[in-house]
């Protein structure tokens, strides 16, 4: 039994608050509780001490998160702003897959939109030349000046944010995880015919300068994927004919590029089911994503009308020859989801496969983009009955990405609420 | 009281409530309540099992819930194919949705008697229900719906809400 705070201990000031409900043994308190999803928590706090001790226990947060598994969603938001500046205010939301809210980083700046959301750190470039790394599951915010190499390398070198169209200047903000557990940011610029890459490290908020890629890599986020330490980049295919359906990989820990290009589903000769799709070199026939762990590409297999998810293959399984040292990469099509269940407006665009569900169904959380990636739709993929469901709809939204949960290395700030954080990143 | 034989040749169990009240039951249905199971392994279940921090009336659900569950539990009438599982499935859920149906000082009360007499289904049920209870209700209307008294100080409220006001939204 519980230790039950009985009508005979009244004098006690706990006792004495509550008159019903009040003297519910901790246990059976904790119980219901642990039954009630997240967000409604946050709420319940302002009920009564009793409730609020509970709810704010490192222990009932871990439990809590072992009741309620499954990944949460990271998405930013715009609230407010968007003037001359391209400054706005961006929310950063953390939902489960009921699209309830479990927790709102609000009003950090956001310069043009560039914010990124990857794992479980966040960053957000603001347009005062500073970049706010965001700890989603404490709310902590810290604030790096984006100045470094103003200060070290003269004016030249500095590119001020705000003064850059993205014509004239393209800036993407990478952001990934050694495996060591270290945070790094990959910033790259397009400066003229150069690609210009520069490493920041969120544990000592230092800016180093690593060497341009070895071809001319497409940095938007459909074509970029951060996995096992590696950030992988799709070569422009317009630009470099030759190297079409081809990721430069760059190795977060040693900082350097992979000198041998990875060959992607479509032109690769070790795909696992051999019929090779024809990809036309157009852009968004083909982004790149990272499910279930791994790299991912999606191909828009316009011949068959489905959206074709390729995954690479571990390379340790394909050891009998040295796959990976010859770019030679294995891939697999392990999902052929028709358009018609994942594009259902014409105005839905362009799609985001966030994540396969741990439920032998092997669901898959889609995230879709509407109006040329202003507003999005979270929607689940169910391959055993080929249908889709929808869980929520967000308008405004600047970025998604799904929230592992860890604990942050870099911030000293730990308030043990959620442990879920979230890597940002912008470009 | 001897061990009582029930009509289908099981055993019966008597339970007796704080006001005093009997309630006959069979072992099947008594064993969901972990307590009694053991009382029963240790056959210190005769003549009765007296239940004192249970009234009457909350022990007479109680009972209720047991029988019927026992009742229709797997395999208790020999036939187990996949339909009639559906079908028992089914019924228990309505009997499930009926049987919480309460009001809260009810619900209060058969949540505390499950804890005390450790049935996990309708503990869980119960659970449920008040969680259910809860959800869409602000901070003011839980405190009235249970009967909590606001032990915080308006400052403390107003730093708890300042803290987490997104939570508020919309209610």
């Amino acid at each position: 039994m519980a230790p039950t705070t009985t009508p005979d201990s009244a004098d006690d000031d706990d006792a004495a608050a509550f008159d019903d409900y009040g003297d519910v043994p901790f246990d059976v308190l904790w119980d219901f509780l642990l039954r009630l999803p997240a967000n409604h928590l946050a709420r319940l706090r302002a009920v009564c001490r009793k409730w609020r001790s509970i709810i704010s226990d490192p222990g009932f947060v871990a439990a809590h998160a072992s009741v309620h598994p499954g990944p949460l969603i990271a998405a930013g938001v715009v609230v407010g702003g968007g003037g001359e500046d391209g400054v706005s205010m961006v929310d950063v939301r953390i939902m489960d897959l009921s699209g309830n809210v479990m927790r709102c980083v609000p009003g950090l700046p956001c310069l043009r939109r560039m914010m990124r959301s990857h794992g479980d750190v966040a960053c957000v470039a603001g347009g005062d030349s500073c970049i706010r790394a965001v700890d989603l599951g404490t709310g902590a915010v810290s604030v790096f000046p984006d100045n470094h190499l103003h200060e070290e390398h003269g004016p030249r070198r500095h590119v001020d944010l705000r003064e850059c169209s993205p014509a004239r200047c393209a800036v993407a903000l990478v952001l990934g995880q050694t495996a060591s557990g270290e945070h790094k940011a990959l910033r790259i610029r397009h400066h003229i015919y150069h690609q210009l890459v520069e490493v920041f490290t969120l544990a000592d908020g230092r800016w180093s300068e690593a060497p341009g890629p070895p071809n001319t890599i497409r940095t938007d986020r459909q074509h970029r994927a951060v996995v096992n330490g590696v950030a992988y980049f799709l070569v422009d295919p317009i630009l470099d004919v030759h190297a079409a359906d081809s990721m430069a990989s760059f190795d977060l820990a040693t900082e350097q590029w992979s000198p041998t290009l990875l060959r992607g589903p479509l032109s690769s000769e070790a795909v696992t089911n051999r019929r090779s799709p024809p990809w036309h070199g157009r852009l968004r026939d083909v982004t790149l994503g990272v499910l279930d762990g791994r790299l991912m590409v999606v191909h828009h297999n316009d011949e068959d009308l489905t959206l074709d998810l390729w995954f690479r293959l571990d390379s340790s399984a394909a050891a009998d020859d040295d796959d990976d040292d010859d770019g030679e990469a294995r891939w697999c099509r392990r999902y052929a989801i028709r358009y018609h269940a994942v594009f259902q407006m014409f105005y839905e665009d362009e799609v985001e496969p966030l994540c396969v569900l741990d439920d032998d169904r092997g669901r898959v959380v889609l995230w879709v983009w509407r109006h040329g990636r202003r507003d999005a739709v979270l929607r689940v993929y169910d391959p055993t009955c080929d249908a889709t469901v929808d869980v929520v709809e967000i308008a405004n939204c600047v970025d998604v990405a799904v929230c592992t949960r860890g604990t942050c290395r870099w911030v000293a700030h730990q308030e043990a609420l959620l442990k879920q954080l979230i890597n940002l990143s912008s470009y | 009281m001897a061990a009582a034989e029930g009509s289908d040749g099981g055993k019966m169990i008597v339970l007796i409530s704080a006001d005093g009240q009997r309630f006959e039951l069979p072992e099947a249905a008594a064993k969901l309540s972990q307590i009694v199971l053991y009382m029963i392994e240790d056959g210190c279940c005769y003549p009765s099992i007296p239940l004192p921090k249970v009234d009457g009336v909350i022990l007479a659900k109680i009972v209720e819930y047991c029988n019927k569950h026992a009742a229709l539990s797997s395999g208790a009438d020999g036939s187990s194919d996949a339909a009639s599982e559906r079908s028992k499935e089914r019924e228990l859920k309505i009997f499930d949705a009926e049987f919480i149906d309460v009001d809260v000082t009810t619900l209060f009360d058969v949540m505390m008697a499950a804890n005390y007499l450790n049935i996990k289904g309708l503990l869980d049920l119960a659970c449920q229900r008040t969680a259910d209870l809860i959800k869409g209700k602000s901070p003011e209307q839980i405190r009235q719906t249970f009967g909590i008294k606001n032990d915080f100080t308006p400052e403390e409220e107003a730093a708890i809400r300042k803290e987490n006001a997104w939570a508020f939204d919309n209610i």
